[in-house]
Order: C-alpha cells, then sequence, then structure tokens
C-alpha cells in the first residue's frame, strides 16, 4: 500500500543536503508520495529504508507472466480500480476450454479453432490469450494425454485445471519449463 | 493470519423507484417492479445493501423498422403484432417489464396518427400484466399528444415515460408531472450532461425520486468500454454523496444490433444466431456491472441469459 509523505519522511536520512536537487528532505518525501521524483535521487538513504520504501511503490497487485515468447500474458501489475482514475496495464487474459473428456478430434477441432481465432479490427489483435485444460475425469493419464495434445497442436500459454495434485503433476513432467503454464 | 477485509462505507445511496401498480394501489398490474435503494457498488453485498435487483425489460415496438434477420428470425411470431408481442414478453420471454417504443410516430419514419398509437397503448396495457414503460418517437409535438391522451391510464398503472433530454425536456416533464409518472432521462454519454438535466428536470418542478437516468449504452465494439466507464463514474458520484446523480439507471442493450459484426455472416464468427443474441446479452451485462437498475433488450435468448446471470450475481458470497 501507498505510503503518505510523512511515512516516507521517517526513512529518509533528514540532513536536508539539497542532494537530490530538493532544499528538504521532507519536501522530498512529498516529491516520492506523488511519484514525481526517484529514491535513487538520494545518496544517504539506508538500504534498509531503500528495501522498505520499494515495496510500498510496487503495485498492490503482482505481475503475473504465463506463457512464452510472443504467446506470453501478462497478468496484474494494476494500480486502480477503475480505468478513469489512471488506466489499466494488462487486459484480463481469455482462455479457451478444453477437457480430458473430450474424443482426440474433438479436442483437436477445439485447439485449431482456438488458434484460428486470430483477427484485428479498428487496429488491435483480437485472439484468444491462452487454452485451459480442465480434468474431469481425475484421471491421470487422460489428462497427461490431453495436456500433451494441446502441447502439440497450440502455442498459446495454457492452463493446467485440476483439483488433485498428483494429476496435475504427472502432467507438469511435461509442460513445466519450457511453456511456462 | 487473518486478513482484514478492506469495507467501502458510502455516504450516498440510490433512490429508490416502483414501476407498476397492483390492485392494492388502483392499478391492473400483477406486480410491481421496485428498482434502485443499494448503497453500494453492483452486486458488492459485502460492502452494503443491495436490495432490489436488476430488472430485465423486453422492447416491443410498434412497427417492423429495419432490422437484422437474426432478429428478425427469431421474433417471428412477434413482428409487427405488438399486441402479442406484449403477451409473450411476460409468458414465453421472462420480461420483468415491458418498453413499447412508439418509434412509428415519428413522421420520418411510419408516421402513425396519435390515435392509433393511444390505441395501441391502451390494448397493450390490456394484453399484459406486467409493468411498463413507455417511450415517444421523439418528435415533441406528437408524444405530447399521445401522453396527454394516455396520462390518466399509464398514472393509474404507474408505468414511466420517456425520454426527456437536455434540449427537450420541458412538455414531456410537465405531462410527467401532471401524471405523477416516473420519467426516463436520456444524456449522450457524458457524466456533466446527465447531471445537469437531472438539474433542469427537478428545478422545473419533477421530483428526484421520479427520474431514471439513461447515460446511452453504447454496442460492444462501438462504445461499449465508454460507456462503462460513464455509467461508472456516474454511480461512484452517487455513492459518493452527488445528490443530482442518486437516480436509477437504464440502459438500452438493443442498440448492440446496430453492429455489422454481430449478425452478419463472417468466416471464423461463428453462427450468426449464436453471435448476434451473445453480442447483444454481453452489452447488456457490461451496463449492469457498471451500475444499471434496468436492462431493456430485444432479442429474448439475450434476455434470458441476462436475467439467469443477474441471479446468479445476486446470491451473496458462499451462497
Amino acid at each position: 500500500m501507498a505510503l503518505t509523505a510523512l511515512e516516507i519522511y521517517k526513512h529518509l536520512p533528514k540532513k536536508n543536503c539539497n542532494e537530490c536537487g530538493v532544499p528538504t528532505c521532507l519536501a522530498f518525501a512529498m516529491q516520492l508520495a506523488s511519484m514525481k521524483a526517484s529514491l535513487d535521487k538520494c545518496p544517504y538513504v539506508s538500504d534498509q529504508a531503500k528495501a522498505v520504501l520499494a515495496a510500498s511503490a510496487a503495485p498492490p497487485i503482482k505481475l503475473v507472466k504465463v506463457g512464452t515468447g510472443e504467446n506470453e500474458v501478462g497478468l496484474g501489475d494494476e494500480t486502480v480500480l477503475h480505468r478513469h482514475d489512471k488506466t489499466f496495464y494488462h487486459p484480463t487474459g481469455i482462455a479457451g476450454l478444453v477437457t480430458d473428456t473430450m474424443s482426440d478430434d474433438e479436442l483437436k477441432k477445439k485447439l485449431e479453432a482456438a488458434n484460428a481465432l486470430d483477427f484485428e479490427r479498428v487496429g488491435m489483435r483480437i485472439r484468444l490469450d491462452m487454452v485451459a485444460v480442465k480434468s474431469i475425469s481425475g484421471d491421470a493419464g487422460k489428462f497427461e494425454q490431453a495436456v500433451g495434445t494441446a502441447l502439440k497442436q497450440t502455442k498459446l500459454a495454457l492452463i493446467l485445471m485440476c483439483q488433485k495434485p498428483e494429476v496435475i503433476a504427472s502432467a507438469l513432467k511435461h509442460a513445466a519449463s519450457p511453456r511456462n503454464p | 493470519m487473518a486478513i482484514q477485509m478492506p469495507v467501502e462505507k458510502w455516504s450516498g445511496k440510490i433512490e429508490e423507484i416502483a414501476i407498476g401498480a397492483t390492485k392494492e394501489e388502483g392499478g391492473t398490474r400483477s406486480r410491481k417492479v421496485v428498482i434502485g435503494g443499494e448503497n453500494t457498488l453492483p452486486f458488492l453485498h459485502f460492502d452494503g445493501a443491495i436490495t432490489n435487483r436488476p430488472v430485465v425489460a423486453l422492447e416491443v415496438l410498434d412497427h417492423v423498422p429495419e432490422l437484422p434477420d437474426v432478429i428478425k428470425e427469431e421474433l417471428k411470431d412477434v413482428l409487427g403484432k405488438p399486441v402479442e408481442w406484449a403477451k409473450a414478453c411476460e409468458h414465453k420471454y421472462g420480461a420483468d417489464i415491458i418498453c413499447l417504443k412508439l418509434k412509428g410516430a415519428d413522421p420520418e419514419t411510419a408516421n402513425r396518427s396519435v390515435d392509433d398509437e393511444v390505441k395501441l397503448v391502451q390494448e397493450v396495457v390490456a394484453a399484459t400484466t406486467l409493468p411498463l414503460l413507455v417511450y415517444g418517437c421523439g418528435n415533441e409535438e406528437k408524444d405530447i399528444q399521445i401522453f396527454q391522451a394516455c396520462g390518466e391510464l399509464l398514472k393509474k398503472e404507474k408505468c414511466a415515460i420517456g425520454l426527456a433530454e437536455n434540449e427537450k425536456y420541458k412538455s414531456i416533464a410537465a405531462v410527467s408531472m401532471a401524471f405523477d409518472q416516473n420519467l426516463v432521462a436520456f444524456s449522450n454519454l457524458d457524466i456533466n450532461l446527465a447531471k445537469q438535466l437531472n438539474i433542469l428536470l427537478t428545478d422545473f418542478g419533477v421530483k428526484k425520486n421520479r427520474i431514471i437516468m439513461d447515460p446511452l449504452q453504447g454496442g460492444l465494439g462501438y462504445g461499449l468500454d465508454y460507456s462503462y466507464s460513464v455509467i461508472e463514474r456516474i454511480r461512484l458520484a452517487a455513492l459518493q454523496g452527488d445528490a443530482m446523480l442518486q437516480m436509477p439507471m437504464i440502459c438500452d442493450a438493443s442498440i448492440a444490433w446496430n453492429a455489422r459484426e454481430a449478425h452478419e455472416p463472417r468466416a471464423g464468427l461463428g453462427e450468426p444466431e449464436k453471435r448476434g443474441p451473445m453480442w447483444e446479452a454481453t452489452t447488456a451485462m457490461s451496463s449492469v456491472m457498471a451500475g444499471a437498475n434496468i436492462v431493456i433488450l430485444r432479442s429474448p435468448t439475450a434476455a434470458k441469459k441476462v436475467k439467469h446471470t443477474i441471479e446468479q450475481l445476486m446470491k451473496k458470497g458462499g451462497e
């Protein structure tokens, strides 16, 4: 959560040396609070103070990246609830759902459709961001197979959905590092 | 570790408005619909009280304008037959309210006579027991005659009439006051104009708790996000205490059908029969999430989806 100027001031060296370009530490604290200055302008702030202030300046929602390369999707990293307060940075990811109870044929058709849904409109690229593979059967073998098909048939970022950790673990054997699901 | 749940306490509250008069109140509606009354943002039950759910109004047209094939097919049994249409809204389509639009009275369209429109209003009122909204055609001279002739009937059934606009509001406001009706006030995607119209109306003598605001809902792909922002800001201002924005809101999602992509056959965009209603439902749900208390829909398929989604959203957490 963002600190107020007074809260930030408590962590500053209070030398009023003007080396940051601002005559008093309190004034500098006010600029930091309104994001008009950067903490690295202060040569005397302690490492501990730097850590505390950095943590509070970070957006309240972390950035999580799913997928890789040009199919990487960034989620979170927002600073406001309403767009009119500033702006939004990462659109909500939209995933198409496939399940492990679908026949191989059906699964392939869905993945083809997922890949094909990609068009331009008024200068914006509109497409599915991700594919979610859901375990309905609860069976590790079936899930692994569905995930395997998805990995081969689409380059989109993947979401693996299952209530049983051991089923996900077996599917992750294939999916883990290269595709960042 | 216990999480301290942040709860927002707003100082403002949305006005509560009832549409429809039951037998106890001197009318013949089977039920009345109450909108507004909430003291927090849409569906955030943990922040406050959301006493009345958003309601779904189905459109009934007095004449048949140019319409996309997809919706013409869906409404083929009732298009051009407004009395049958009203009955279908009540018995088949699940409408909470009927929105009877008398656009055909406009000299630029079908130029239906005042007498024909008044007769139609009487027939529709008699054919259904649902609460009603009645919209004129926008031609002040025609509208005023229609509303005056129907005044007593619409008063008895506690209907709402529309639309008042910034440049033309005096005559419709006068009628709404003469017959103590609820009035829909339309502004063109501008929070300041919406507020200004409310001030003009209340200064003129319309009671604050008789006004429903229509801030203009843009269709999906044609300004939906812009509308969302305006509606959201209006609702936030109301909750923060701005009395001149605390009226409930109504959004007309039928505008979604103006988008060609909504219903034209297009490779890769799925079947038009599914796409059209979804286009309208998405438009409607966007306004509901932003703060609309009433949504008007043309497609019965879309209306069912929207009503079902609203029911889910009205369940409090954990249900």
